[in-house]
């Protein structure tokens, strides 16, 4: 099994005394979509803190090809091209768009000049180079989400993490991002690991779909089959997302 | 070792420690509810000093009566100084707070320095000189008032935080702003309330270490600091952990004086704070 | 074009455009003229801004930490105290040049404040806690230093005179070589400022101070850049504590690591602008000025600089959050915006 890129292995966190992920397992494989759904509080953006190293698991291992990167700090593992964005957007407001890019670039080797042309090739990608002087503080929501995306390409991730890109955008918004992300993954080759509560738009995206449910997986397969388990639809589809 | 001596140092470290406490117990609510760094609670102690000292040429009653007036002084300067400089830069979310706090500070000192010149003003108790003892150990009755308002504040405080509407309503904020002011609270009065109490703990604080040393532009710094160390030891934004962090630091120093010459025993204080905020940021409680 | 630019033939117009040289050079003439100034007035005038221009320098070496990581270091003293104590001890006790005890001063500062990072970082010690924190260091130095036979107690340490001094003791006849010495000192602090700004530290520090998850996400080693960044903050301002020891001739423990000069520092770069160049500079000349004034004018109130410091203080956060350097940046600003559209 070669084409695993990363994996978490047995992963616990606890929280006090919350469980919030528990024995899980997951796997990331080379050249696919990985859509990770579930209802709030299943432990998704957990999950992504412990596979960025934001947080340090109770127990269990993170493998980046078969290497164990379970103690490598955040910063570190974003060197080691595993890269995300958060589910709140937080820019570096007091700076300009090229550079709230450039400076992913910069840490992972570039020289100054070259992280700046490559911070501007990457928000003419999404749509952001109009603005690339502009200060972060300046741009409206949606706009942020693009710019965090353009953030996290800098890296040159080999995973890269999506954490609720689509949340708060509207409609427009969203169909744009979907085709940007399309084309992103078309492009870089990069392994796409997308958290995501807009289940149309990880229908589209994703070619397996893992369906987590307090701390655990529920579901792991692909997209038609996760969507049309009953036991998916019970936990959480039927309360929640049943006409949407 | 000598009994006598170890019975005073711990016995006096107590009594010096309930001051650091109360003072502290101020620190911990403003930062607890407002998440502001108050560096003006070392002037609204200050201020304290200094009221008693005018209210006490003034009317002649004894200062620890005088001591209670003190914390009306508080409640109307904190109450003035959250509405009228504070409020509208909480919103922001930036340092604005902190440097408006460090502004007062300086501009407080000197003003008390303008107004009563920096030789050192006394305020005596009619208790000043009186004694009792325990054991082979001497000690001021004053010292054992001050322990004694001192406790009784914190205890009021406390009470008046869990079993009154004004109280549920400042714990609420502190627990979540935006729920607060969802259920219709009145989140700027709350605050407004809070700093006001912190204030009237500076005050109360002030007015009882008026008695026990040289009231002068800079006698509340010390006082400042160790309340500072105090909040941290509490866990700061807890009230009794505050408390019992500025009785503790009293002990450590009382005892630190036994072993250590001079103003080292103040080191030993200020390497325990540093040691909790590295370790035990939480502070004393027991982690959840 | 070097990079994956393929895919997007979208012509590349965005590139932020250096600000024309000219300006910067005027503004280095009008600076240095302002600097020579002084030279043709009283000695009083001159030791004023001989003190003026050497905190100017601290405050620079104190934004380099405080403005451009975001952190709020509210025991700086802790390093000019170093500085002041190591270049008074070196000169007086062992009869060596105080450049060189300025030097060791400098390397004391900077492995206190590595050490002091390194443990803040790693137990995560962080925003108003962190100012406490460094507050605590200076506190523990100053009670350390009273209480040191070595370091004279609370007596401090006399700077001797010397017979057929130089300036490689830093005595000079004339105050004016002294008041050079200082000019050149605030320079060089201004001078690294910009540099650790410019450069790829700068950058990171830029990001820290942003959102710290946001640049460790970005691959920012936060650890590293915060303790260099410290480590580097506390040797410059470790220089100017030297300096200051030399120029007064003396050195004690309140002088040295008291709090309020720790707040003096800070509030020096905060009133000016601490992530600007000049910021620390401007700061330090309206504190002086003001106290001057006030001096002249209000005799009878020694306080009353202090209480215009305070209300400037308050003011400023309320208005010009950026400080007064801040004001300048946004009129130019509103300036450039107006001259584009003609």
């Amino acid at each position: 099994m070669s084409d695993i890129v990363m994996s978490a292995v047995d992963v616990n966190v606890r929280f006090g005394g919350l469980r919030a992920l528990a024995d899980l397992d997951l796997e990331i494989r080379s050249g696919e979509v990985l859509g990770i759904v579930g209802p709030n509080g299943a432990g998704k953006s957990t999950l992504f803190n412990v596979l960025a190293g934001a947080i340090r698991p109770t127990s269990g291992r993170v493998l980046l090809q078969g290497r164990d990167i379970t103690s490598s700090r955040a910063d570190q593992r974003a060197r080691m091209g595993i890269s995300r964005t958060f589910q709140t957007v937080r820019p570096f407001l007091d700076e300009t768009l090229v550079r709230n890019v450039a400076v992913a670039a910069l840490a992972v080797g570039d020289g100054r000049a070259h992280a700046m042309d490559v911070a501007v090739d990457l928000l003419e990608q999404v749509g952001l180079a109009d603005k690339a002087a502009a200060r972060a503080s300046e741009l409206g929501h949606g706009e942020r989400k693009r710019l965090e995306l353009a953030r996290a390409l800098a890296v040159r991730p080999r995973v890269l993490m999506l954490d609720e890109v689509m949340a708060g955008l509207n409609p427009s918004e969203v169909r744009e991002i979907v085709e940007l992300i399309r084309s992103l993954c078309a492009a870089s080759g990069s392994e796409l690991v997308l958290i995501e509560h807009l289940l149309s738009a990880v229908r589209s995206l994703a070619d397996r779909v893992v369906v987590l449910d307090a701390g655990r997986v529920l579901a792991d397969g692909t997209p038609d089959d996760v969507f049309g388990d009953p036991k998916v639809i019970e936990a959480y589809l039927g309360t929640k997302y049943a006409t949407s | 070792m000598d009994w006598r001596l170890v019975l005073q140092s711990v016995i006096g470290g107590l009594f010096n420690g309930s001051l650091y406490g109360v003072a502290a117990v101020g620190l911990a609510l403003v930062f607890g509810v407002a998440k502001i760094v108050n560096l003006a609670h070392g002037a609204f102690i200050l201020l304290g000093m200094y009221l008693v000292y005018v209210l006490h040429d003034w009317t002649s009653l004894d200062p620890f009566l005088l001591a209670f007036a003190a914390i009306l002084g508080g409640l109307a300067v904190g109450w003035l100084v959250q509405r009228g400089l504070l409020a509208r830069l909480m919103a922001t979310g930036q340092d604005g707070p902190l440097l408006v706090t460090l502004g007062l500070w300086i501009a407080i000192e000197a003003v008390c320095a303008m107004v009563f010149g920096s030789n050192p003003k006394t305020v005596e108790s009619s208790l000043s000189d009186a004694t009792f003892s325990i054991g082979p150990a001497n000690f001021y009755w004053s010292r054992l008032v001050v322990l004694a308002l001192a406790v009784a504040f914190t205890v009021g405080l406390h009470w008046l935080l869990q079993h009154t509407d004004l109280g549920r309503g400042i714990r609420a904020v502190s627990q979540d702003t935006t729920a607060a002011q969802l259920m219709g609270l009145s989140v700027g009065g709350l605050l407004a309330a809070t700093m006001a109490l912190g204030a009237a703990a500076a005050f109360f604080a002030g007015a009882l270490s008026a008695t026990l040393v040289p009231i002068t532009p800079g006698a509340a710094t010390n006082l400042l600091l160790m309340s500072f160390v105090a909040a941290v030891l509490g866990g700061l934004g807890n009230i009794k952990g505050a408390f019992v962090g500025g009785v503790l630091i009293g002990v450590v120093e009382g005892v630190g004086s036994l072993f250590l010459p001079g103003t080292m025993k103040v080191f030993i204080v200020f390497l325990v704070f540093i040691g909790f905020l590295l370790f035990r940021p939480e502070g004393l409680r027991r982690r959840a | 074009m070097t990079t994956q630019a393929t895919t997007s033939p979208a012509p590349r117009r965005v590139r932020p455009r250096r600000r024309p040289s000219l300006g910067i050079i005027v503004g280095i003439a009008v600076l240095a003229a302002l600097a020579l100034a002084p030279l043709t007035g009283s000695r009083h005038s001159l030791g004023i801004w001989t003190v003026a221009l050497i905190f100017a320098g601290v405050s620079s070496g104190w934004a380099i930490a405080g403005g451009l990581s975001g952190l709020i270091p509210l025991g700086h003293a802790a390093f000019f105290g170093i500085g002041g104590y190591a270049s008074a001890v070196v000169f007086a006790k062992y009869d060596l040049s105080p450049w060189l005890g300025i030097v060791v001063g400098m390397v004391i500062a900077a492995a206190l404040a590595w050490l002091m990072t390194v443990l803040a970082v790693r137990f995560k010690v962080r925003g108003p806690y962190f100012a406490l924190y460094t507050l605590a260091w200076a506190e523990m130095l100053r009670i350390l230093a009273s209480n040191l036979d070595y370091l004279g107690k609370t007596n401090g340490v006399l700077v001797p005179y010397k017979v057929d001094a130089g300036p490689a003791d830093l005595q000079f006849s004339d105050p004016r070589g002294f008041y050079l010495v200082a000019v050149g000192y605030a320079a060089l602090a201004m001078i690294v400022f910009l540099l650790v700004k410019r450069s790829p530290l700068g950058w990171r520090l830029s990001a820290i101070r942003g959102d710290e998850p946001t640049a460790a996400a970005s691959g920012v080693d936060v650890a590293r850049s915060l303790t260099r960044t410290m480590a580097l903050s506390a040797a410059m301002t470790a220089i100017g504590g030297g300096l200051y020891a030399q120029y007064i001739q003396y050195i004690d423990p309140e002088l040295a690591f008291n709090v309020s000069v720790s707040i003096d520092i800070a509030v020096r770069a905060i009133l000016g602008g601490a992530v600007l160049v000049l910021g620390p500079l401007l700061g330090s000349v309206a504190m002086t000025s003001v106290t001057e004034l006030t001096q002249k004018y209000m005799d009878a109130l020694p306080s009353a600089s202090l209480l215009v410091l305070g209300l400037a203080i308050i003011a400023l956060a309320h208005w010009f959050p950026t400080g007064i350097g801040g004001l300048g940046v946004r009129l130019k600003r509103i300036w450039s915006r107006r001259s584009d559209r003609v």
